[in-house]
Order: structure tokens, then sequence, then C-alpha cells
């Protein structure tokens, strides 16, 4: 298919998106249709005719006169037509015929509903228009968008032969530490695959979004069921802009979506550096309303209040329950029915300004617990605190953000809030109030209760970045050649009273520890197309333990088609300084305890090669 | 408000998530909005006697908005300084669809499974060379394919992602490891590298390149549907240097080299794991032995003469270090060596194609799929294609890992009415002629191991197609396909008959419904494919296929 401008790839997303709404063509009363606005159309080739909803070729309606031989006949001539008599030509004057009758209805593909249509339900035929005899929808002022992004990663990493801790043999994926977001110990060096594709379509009062997501790409991977992804969110935004009059105005969000709180990057635009966010990625089906209101014109107020809950958590499998890395990891325990409550307000200054504060909760009755035993206590997590955004033209991207956590028996959580590198309760308690005893399990599956589950808490936890440009500061104001200076660093503090120790439980005792991660990074782009960056890294998740701590150096060279572009491909390099202590992450340590042959991968790699493509748009 | 000034507001109405969306309006006058924001008509300063409208987006979230894009850290750094720019970099930005179709019924008449006298039909049906892993495979009856690709583009760089699954849920059941997103790639082109005499281009990301296929113009893979040299699955790179030699003579050079991101996980049976990994054929298959890491590098070079000849060599390695073995000590690596030419001829009135290969094969039984060459997609594969298949009679596999493969892959079609001086008016006649010739060779390696063989196989398939255009809707033909595993023993060998009727809307068109049939004439001890395995033995010597494909 020829290059398509926006307008053609307009009319083809349209159709797309339009064979699957409601307003199907063949329910669509035979009105003679509008002329189509012409697509533009590839030098060479012949004019493409538009296409209908539901995916028909649709020519630009005939006039009545070429419909009817008849009117035809009865039309005048065309003043130029003596003419084309009057002339002596080589060719025969043109001959007036009439037009091919042709039939004003639409072709029917099946006597049924239409292939593809879509089955609004009840509630639609209701209230509203699927049905032939009502109203068509009036469909002129929507407009249909398709955004997409992925990230496309090679990684290899060097290291001990397999049962050795010596050798340089290659491996992929890498034997690297921090290799997954769900781990602390993670700094996004070397970040995995990922991909999606949204589909919108929106008019001034409404917005409807579906968004196909996944996190592995089959042709260079293998079917890694867990990751393969499909369809993510889909979820509706009601608009009243005017609301509060010219001073702002309200939005509801309904559906399946997930929403992000403590993003550090520029803007709040990304996750910034480590990946996570600071109080909380819901992942839940609900609603959220936001109040968007100007104090004055350089002072913005947002409000927002959101209540959801997990359509469904991975079903738990007592006995004989398949485990494979590519399967849906079920927990140590019973998921419960996962809730999640949040409200938050936001003080928007200039526009570079902006400090919000933020509180989430999420719980579950502990519903699948096996009850023969005991009573199910109920688990939750609550996340309160505040951040600062500071999006300066000349000063630079700043961000500071303090949370504290409380968690209770947190084990049954899903994953309605991920928070810190922390997708459900299971993984927040491994991170941070250290692992299950490998024994406890079974216990708790036949609702044996033991304190040794050490699942609650409290952390408390600083997020910071700080990115810098030399540009701006030199007055400079065009893109062009720049240095860039980019700090960042988390600090947690973990506060809790543990009962296992040694695998032994113990009176309950405090056990308080520290966890840090700082890091800096230096980028030059002297030409348009290309940057040079070198980033360092220190994590250190025990405090001062350095046999657990490594540190991590990564030069890089970026390719991009602009100064500000949206596609990067970034070839990077990491040495690890490790110490003797640090394991390698999943796969390779998955199962936990692995078996073989990963129980014999005992030394991480100490070198990495990546080489990252990556675009949005 | 004037025009350029609303484009302007719809340009900062864009930044606002910095993602701008690619919107495209009904109205001809409707501009693209951003999603999670309000439309430009929200915002545009209304008529005086209309109050007066907030000139600010509304906000959705006071977090991220459910659809604004995290590229993390590295473009943080690199990219986000303005947000005013970065609507206006992406408004030159261009879209493309492309996708195809590939939808087939196939019923399979043969005997019953109960083994009373009589006929049944079967679907999928029991056929020899049912997949196209299996060398058996001759493309009569190919399976469900559907791949849609957008790709965004400007003058410098394109991304592409590909959404591609082989199995279609509604029809079948839900095959769920085989649907979702398959591949994604940049591609940054440098056209005037050399002036104007050419330029180079570097793929990076995660893609699929194919070497040795033998329909015109290299743009499919032929009757047998498969690659002489391999197709890569690979993440990584590669580099392609385009250069006219003279104003008829360009060069090509290429070269790659990348690494399967992941491969199938090994569980063996331990005490968590008593029954082993879970398994079924819709979920990864492990095989005996584990996967190690797998890589791939790749060099090729091809002259083109005048766009009609085109004159390949290629050389292709893929290898493991078989790092996740479960043998202690020193360990060979696995490693598949691919060398070879090929030539395309394509005229008007005929196409050819000629090429070669040899693989050089060791110890490849750890090889994941980063190389698809010649029916075999993993190592394990090639093995069972060339070194020795399972003998469904004796339940005997021979232990050969290591060998070669030297391989004649041919084909030709002409067009052989104007030759004929047009007998049938402007209705076509097409010929073709195919084949692939393979000579595998493997040692035995360990004289006490009865299960070690000396292999040294002919192997031969060939055929001929022909299809004559009745009408401006309509085609019909025939195919008649010679398949021989082994030249020294012909009774597993089959032939087989294809007559067919095709429809399309157009003498050249982009897409056909087929209706097939085809009648097997079976060697003795021919076996159905996979997945139809072990217990069967008696495969369908009739089949029908009703397919519909196309591609946009």
């Amino acid at each position: 298919m020829a290059t398509l401008s926006r307008i053609s790839l307009g009319c083809l997303t349209l159709s797309l998106l339009a064979s699957v709404a409601p307003r199907a063509a063949a329910q669509e009363p035979p009105a003679p249709a509008p002329p189509a606005p012409a697509p533009e159309t590839p030098q060479g080739e012949p004019p493409q005719p538009a296409t209908a909803p539901g995916g028909e070729a649709v020519l630009p309606a005939p006039a009545p006169e070429q419909n009817d031989p008849k009117a035809a006949a009865a039309a005048p001539h065309p003043p130029d037509a003596d003419e084309h008599r009057a002339v002596n030509a080589v060719f025969p004057p043109p001959v007036d015929r009439p037009g091919t009758p042709k039939r004003e209805k639409l072709q029917l593909t099946s006597v049924g509903m239409r292939l593809g249509a879509v089955d609004f339900g009840a509630e639609a035929d209701i209230v509203s228009s699927v049905g032939r005899l009502k109203p068509p929808p009036d469909n002129r002022r929507w407009s249909y968008a398709l955004r997409g992004f992925f990230r496309a990663p090679a990684r290899v990493g060097i290291g001990p032969e397999t049962g050795s801790t010596k050798g340089n043999q290659l491996h992929s994926p890498p034997r690297i530490v921090g290799m997954e977001r769900d781990e602390w110990t993670y700094i996004n060096v070397a970040p995995g695959a990922t991909g999606q594709l949204e589909l919108a379509v929106t008019n001034q009062r409404v917005e409807g979004h579906v968004l196909l997501a996944g996190d592995v790409f089959g042709d260079a991977a293998y079917p890694h069921l867990d990751k393969l992804g499909g369809f993510s969110q889909a979820w509706v935004t009601l608009k009243a802009p005017a609301l509060i009059g010219t001073r702002g105005g309200a939005a509801l969000n309904v559906g399946a979506f997930s929403e992000r709180f403590g993003a550090a990057g520029p803007y709040q635009q990304s996750t910034g550096y480590y990946g996570t966010y600071l109080f909380g990625r819901t992942h839940v089906a609900g609603e959220s309303l936001v109040l968007d209101f100007d104090v004055t014109p350089d002072v913005e107020l947002v409000f927002e209040h959101g209540i959801g809950a997990k359509v469904e958590v991975t079903p738990f499998t007592k006995d004989s329950a398949p485990v494979a890395p590519y399967l849906p990891n079920q927990g140590p325990v019973p998921q419960g029915s996962n809730f999640v409550h949040h409200a938050h307000a936001s003080v928007i200054f200039k526009d570079w300004l902006s400090v919000a504060g933020h509180y989430l909760t999420s719980w579950s009755p502990n519903d699948l617990q096996e009850v023969t035993k005991m009573p199910a206590k109920e688990a939750r997590m609550t996340i309160v605190g505040g951040e600062i955004h500071s999006d300066h033209p000349v000063a630079g991207n700043g961000y500071v953000g303090y949370s504290y956590i409380d968690a209770e028996r947190i084990l049954p959580l899903a994953d309605g809030v991920q928070v810190l590198h922390g997708s459900s309760g299971a993984v927040f308690k491994n991170n941070y109030f250290g692992q299950l005893p490998a024994d406890l399990p079974v216990l708790l599956q036949q609702g044996i209760d033991s304190p040794r589950r050490d699942d609650s808490g409290k952390l408390h936890t600083l997020l910071f970045q700080y990115i810098l440009r030399a540009a701006p500061l030199m007055g400079r104001k065009e893109p062009g050649p720049d240095v860039a200076l980019g700090v960042f660093g988390m600090f947690n503090h973990v506060d809790t009273k543990k009962h296992d120790l040694n695998g032994k439980e113990v009176p309950a005792y405090d056990y308080r520890q520290d966890k840090l991660k700082f890091g800096a990074e230096l980028q030059v782009a002297p030409i348009e197309p290309l940057s040079l960056g070198v980033r360092f890294d220190r994590v250190m998740p025990d405090g001062g333990k350095a046999d657990v701590a490594y540190s991590a150096i990564s030069p890089r060279i970026v390719l991009h088609s602009k100064w500000i572009g949206r596609e990067y491909v970034i070839l990077n390099y990491t040495r690890y300084f490790l110490g003797k202590s640090v394991r390698p992450s999943a796969p390779y340590s998955q199962p936990t305890p692995a078996d073989e042959p990963l129980a014999s991968v005992t030394k991480p790699d100490e070198n990495l090669i990546s080489l990252t493509a990556m675009v949005a748009f | 408000m004037s025009r350029p000034r609303l484009k302007a507001l719809a340009i900062v109405l864009l930044a606002r998530l910095g993602a701008p969306a690619v919107a495209f309006a009904q109205q001809e006058d409707q501009k693209p909005t951003e999603l999670g924001q309000e439309s430009v008509e929200d915002t545009k300063p209304a008529a005086e006697d209309e109050p007066q409208e907030r000139g600010k987006s509304l906000q959705v979230s006071v977090g991220l908005p459910p659809n604004s894009l995290d590229l993390g850290s590295e473009a943080d750094i690199l990219g986000v300084r303005d947000q005013r720019e970065m609507a206006a970099v992406l408004d030159r930005w261009s879209f493309r669809m492309k996708g195809s179709i590939r939808a087939p019924m196939r019923v399979g008449f043969g005997p019953r499974n109960d083994n009373t006298p009589g006929t049944e039909m079967h679907a999928l049906p029991r056929i020899v060379g049912l997949g196209s892993g299996d060398w058996n495979y001759i493309g009569l009856a190919p399976n469900a394919s559907v791949t849609l690709g957008i790709t965004v583009a400007n003058p410098v760089v394109a991304g592409t992602i590909i959404i591609a699954t082989s199995h279609l849920s509604d029809p079948s059941y839900s095959v769920i490891d085989d649907v979702g997103l398959d591949q994604a790639y940049l591609t940054f082109k440098f056209p005037k590298a050399f002036g104007r005499r050419g330029g180079i281009a570097l793929l990076a990301g995660m893609f699929g390149e194919r070497y040795g296929t033998s329909g015109p113009y290299q743009k499919s893979s032929g009757y047998y549907s498969t690659y002489l040299f391999g197709r890569t699955h690979q993440a990584g790179e590669s580099l392609t240097v385009d250069l006219d030699v003279t104003d008829k003579v360009e060069l090509i050079l290429e070269n790659g080299i990348g690494s399967k991101a992941e491969v199938v996980p090994f569980f063996g049976n331990s005490a968590r794991n008593p029954s082993g990994p879970p398994e079924a054929d819709f979920l990864p298959g492990q095989q005996s032995q584990p996967y190690g890491s797998t890589f791939v590098q790749h060099t090729h070079a091809a002259v083109l003469y005048d766009d009609w000849l085109r004159v390949s060599g290629h050389y292709i390695t893929s290898w493991s270090p078989d790092d996740n073995t479960l043998a202690h000590g020193h360990i060979d690596p696995a490693r598949e060596t691919i060398v070879g030419g090929d030539v395309h001829v394509d005229k008007e009135l005929f196409n050819l194609y000629a090429g070669y290969s040899h693989i050089d094969a060791n110890n490849v039984y750890p090889l994941s799929d980063a190389v698809n060459v010649l029916h075999s997609g993993t190592g394990r594969s090639l093995k069972l294609n060339y070194f020795g298949q399972k003998d469904r009679f004796t339940g005997l596999t021979p232990s050969n890992f290591s060998g070669t493969v030297d391989t004649v892959l041919w084909q030709a079609m002409l067009r052989l009415a104007p030759l004929l001086g047009d007998p049938f008016g402007s209705r076509d006649l097409n010929v073709a002629a195919y084949g692939m010739y393979n000579k595998a060779k493997s040692p035995k390696e360990d004289p006490n191991d009865p299960t070690s063989l000396e292999i040294d196989d002919d192997k031969l398939k060939l055929g001929f197609d022909m299809d004559l255009s009745l009408a401006k809707f309509m085609s019909v033909g025939a195919r008649v396909d010679r398949v021989i595993p082994r030249m020294a023993d012909t009774s597993d060998a089959y032939t087989a008959l294809s007559p067919r009727v095709s429809f399309y809307t157009k003498w050249k068109s982009k897409e056909q419904a087929i209706v097939q049939y085809t009648h097997f004439f079976l060697g003795k001890n021919t076996v159905p494919g996979s997945p139809y395995t072990d217990e069967y033995f008696h495969p369908d010597p009739d089949m029908l296929v009703v397919m519909g494909r196309m591609s946009f």
C-alpha cells in the first residue's frame, strides 16, 4: 500500500473503526451519501474510491439523471455538445449515453447480522440508536485516532559459564541483577520489550479508547503467554469542559483503565530513571471523577477521586497448580477480591510548577482464603504523600516526592495498585519485608496462619530527579547541540516487626532497613542524529552492606532523526561492579528456589550490551 | 478564528499530554485533537453574544492519563524540552497500514479413526506434510495467517509494529500461544550517504528477514513456502549499503547480528513439579534438552542488473553456547552455518529462480528458532527433517545431531499465452515448474550407539502447475507434485494432484477465493504430519480446501 497522508489514513482508520461501530452501513437508511472528502492519492496511482463504514467501497452518489435514463434523455444538452458536432474531427463525435442504472441500496453480505457487526446488547437497544428504526447517530463530529509505542531491545549478557563463576559466555536474556521492574534492584538500564496500540474515537464531550498492549514480540522471542497481551484497557471519558463556566470543568473516566501517580519524569510524562510509581499505578475497572478549576489565570486546581475493582484475580489452584514462567503467577496464597479507592489534589502554577497530594488504598476482604482453620482477615495497603514537579524552561526539570505506605497482611492483595516496584502484595512484601519462607505457603494455603508471614509494615520513600540542560541556560531556545546532566535517586526506609529469623519463628522484633539507589547521567548531543552519554548507578538494597550492593556504569550511543525525536536507537553497554552476594534476577532465579539448570546460575553477568529501538507516535 | 491560529492552538492542545495523537477528522475542517483533552472547538473563542470559553484543555487525571505514553528516562534526557516543539516535530509524520489475510477451510477425507471400513471427514486434515515445518510440506493446504502492520515514518526514520497470528480463534479454539505483537523495529534511512550513487539503511529492533525466496522478484517464498538460506527471528540490527555501480548495475551489501530475546524455558521433573512441565499444543513447547541462548550473524551481497537480474550470495550462522544445559563440564557450542547463492531472472514473460545452499550443522539440538531454514525452525526441527526422523513404526529416533545438507531449489514460471499467439484472446495461460533437491549427510558418531546412524539421504520434491484465466474474475488450474523423502526407498513417497478454481475481482488483484481439491497417491509407509503423530498411521488420501486470501 502506498504511503498515506493523514487524511487518507484517516479514511482508512475511519473505515477500520467504523466496521465495528454500531452504525453499520447496512443499518443506515439508503440516503444518498454526501461527497466524501477525496483521499490524497500517491502520485502515479489511480484514485481509490472512498470507503464507507462497513468496509465496502462507495462511489460518490450519482446525479439523478444518471440513474434515470428518461431523465437523462429529457435533460438539456450541455452548451458545448453542439460544438462537438460542429467540429470536423478524426474521431467520431461523443455519444451521450445514459448512465448505467445502479442500485441505490447497499449490498447485503449476510441474511443475518452483518459480518463483524457489534452486538451492543439490550441496554443499547432500549437506550440508544442501534436499532434500524431509530435515527442514525450523529457521527459528523467524531474523530478517530491511532497512537502507538514500542520498545524492542536486543539484550545480551556476558558472564560466567553455566555451572561456573568464570568465563565469558553470551546469554540472552542476560543474567543480570535487577532485570525486572518488579525488583527493587531494577534500575532501568535494560528495560524489556513492550508495545501498545491505542484506537480512540472522540468528540467534544466523549472519548472512547481501546488499548492493545503486550510485553513480548513473538517473532524474536517465544510465546510467553503471560506477556503476550491483547486487549489491555478500554474506557470512556465523558467531559463537561464548561461545567464551571469559563473557570473549568469536569471529566469522568469509566471503564477498565490504569492511572499513574508519582511519575518522576519531566512534566510527569514518564516514570523516570527507575520506571516506577511513587504513589501507585492502578489496574482496575471503575471510575474516576476529575474537577479542573482555574483559581486565577495562573493557578489551576485539579481534584480527582476514583474507585475501582480488579475484574478478576489470578485463580488459585491448591494442588498441582501448573507452574511455568510463561503462566500467570498465582502467588503463595489465594488472591482475594481487590478494590481500590483513591483521591488526589494538585495545584498547577503557570504550567511549570505543580504540587500534588495523593491518597490511595487497595484492600481485599481476603474472600478466597481457606477458612476451615481460621476466619479471613482483611488485607490492605494505604499510600499517602505529596510531590513537586518543576518543569521550568530554563531551570530544568526537577521532581521530588515523598510517600508513606502502611501495609497490613498484604499477601492476598492482587495488583489493584502497583507501587514502588511492587506489583502485587506478595511482590511488595518480598521487596521490603523479606522473602517469604519457603515452607510457609503450604501452611497458608491450608488456612493455617503464621506470624512468620511478615507481610505487614510501613515504608517511607523519598524519590527525586533533576535534569538540567546547558542550551536553555545559555539562552538558546532553538533545538541544537546540547549537554544535559541528570541526577536521580530513591531512598526507602522500612519499619516493621518481624517474626521470622533464619527460618524460625521468634518473638516479634523490630526490623528497620534503609534502601538507597542513586545515580547520574551525562548526555552530550553534538550533532542532530547522534547523542553520546554515560550513566552511573549505585544500588544499595540493605544500607551499607556492600556484599549485596552493586554499581553500574553505562556508556551509550543514541541515534535519532532530529534534535527532538520520538524515535531512538540506543546502543548501551553496562559494566556491573557486583557485591559478592548479588544474585541474577528472573528468569534465572525463577521459580524460587530454582531447579536445574537455573540453580547452577549463581553469579550474574558483569557485562551487558543492549541495542534498543523505540518509537512513540 | 483564522486557520493558522486554529492550527497553532491545536498544536498546543496536542502537546498537553506530550504524546500527540494522530487524529482523523471526518469533516475536512475538523483538526486533530489531543486525546484526553478537549477538542479545538471546545476552546475556540466564541462569538460576542456567546459566553467566553476557557482557554485551557480539560485535565482528565491528576497523574498520567491512562493513554499517556511512558518513553522512559532515555527520552527524558534526550528529547523532552518543550511540549510545543514536540507537537510540531510530529506534524510531519506519515502513516501506513498494511496487512494480509489467509483463511482456509481444510477438510480431509480418509480412513475412519476406529479402523472400521469407510471414510470420514477430518478437520484438520490428516494429510502428509500438513505443516510448513515438515520437509514433506508442499504448500497445498497452508494454515491460517493474518498480519497487520502499522508504519509511522518521516523522511529519515520509520517505525513499524506488526501484529500477527497463525490461528483465528473464532473458527478454531484459543491457541493462546499464537496471537499478539509479533515484530517492532525502526528503520533509519540515509538515502544520500553516497550522494546520487546510493545510501545506507539501518534496521534495529525485533524483526525477521528472509533470504532465499524463490518467488518472482523474491516477493514470495514460492511453491514450498520455505527459505533456502533462512528467515531470522531475532532482536538486533542489520545494516544495508545500497550502491549504484553503474546506471544499470546495483550493489547491495548487508550485515546483521541479533539474538533470540528469550527461548522457551526448560523444566525438568523435580520435587516441585513431579509431573514435569505443563504440556499442551497451545502452550510453549520445550524439548527433551533445554534451548540455549541463541544468536545470529549474517552477511549478504547482491548484484542487480537492470532490475531483471539479481545474483546474491549469503552467509548466515546461528549458534548457542548451550548455556542452559543440564550437563556439567565443557559443552561444545551448537551451531548451524548456511552459505550459498541464488539467481533471480524476472522478465515480463517469465520468472526464473535457482539457488544452492550448504548447511553445516553441529550439535544443533539446543538451537532455538533464530534461523528458520528449509522447513526447519529450530535445531531440533533441522535434525528431524534431515538427520533422522522418528520412525513411527519402530518408535526409534536416530541420535544424530550433526551433519551437512546441500540443497538446490529452483522454480520457473512462464506466461505461455503470448508465446502461443494468444490463442485464448486476452486470457493468460501460465505454467510453472519447480523443485527442491537435498543431499543430507550425517556421520555415525558413536559406533557403540545403535541409534547413531550413518545417514546419506537424497531427498527430492518437484512439481508442475498450470493456470488458465477463464474470465476476468475466474481461473482454473491444476498442480501435480511428487515428493520423495528418501530416493533410496520410495515407500514413504507420495504424489498429489490438485485441480482448483480461483475467483478474484481483477486480472491482477491482491485478493483470491480458491476452491481446491487434492488427491494423494500415497506410498505404503506415508504417515500423517504433525499434529497427527505417534498413534496415527493412515493419511487422508483426499482433501478439500476453500481459502480466502488478500493483501492490502
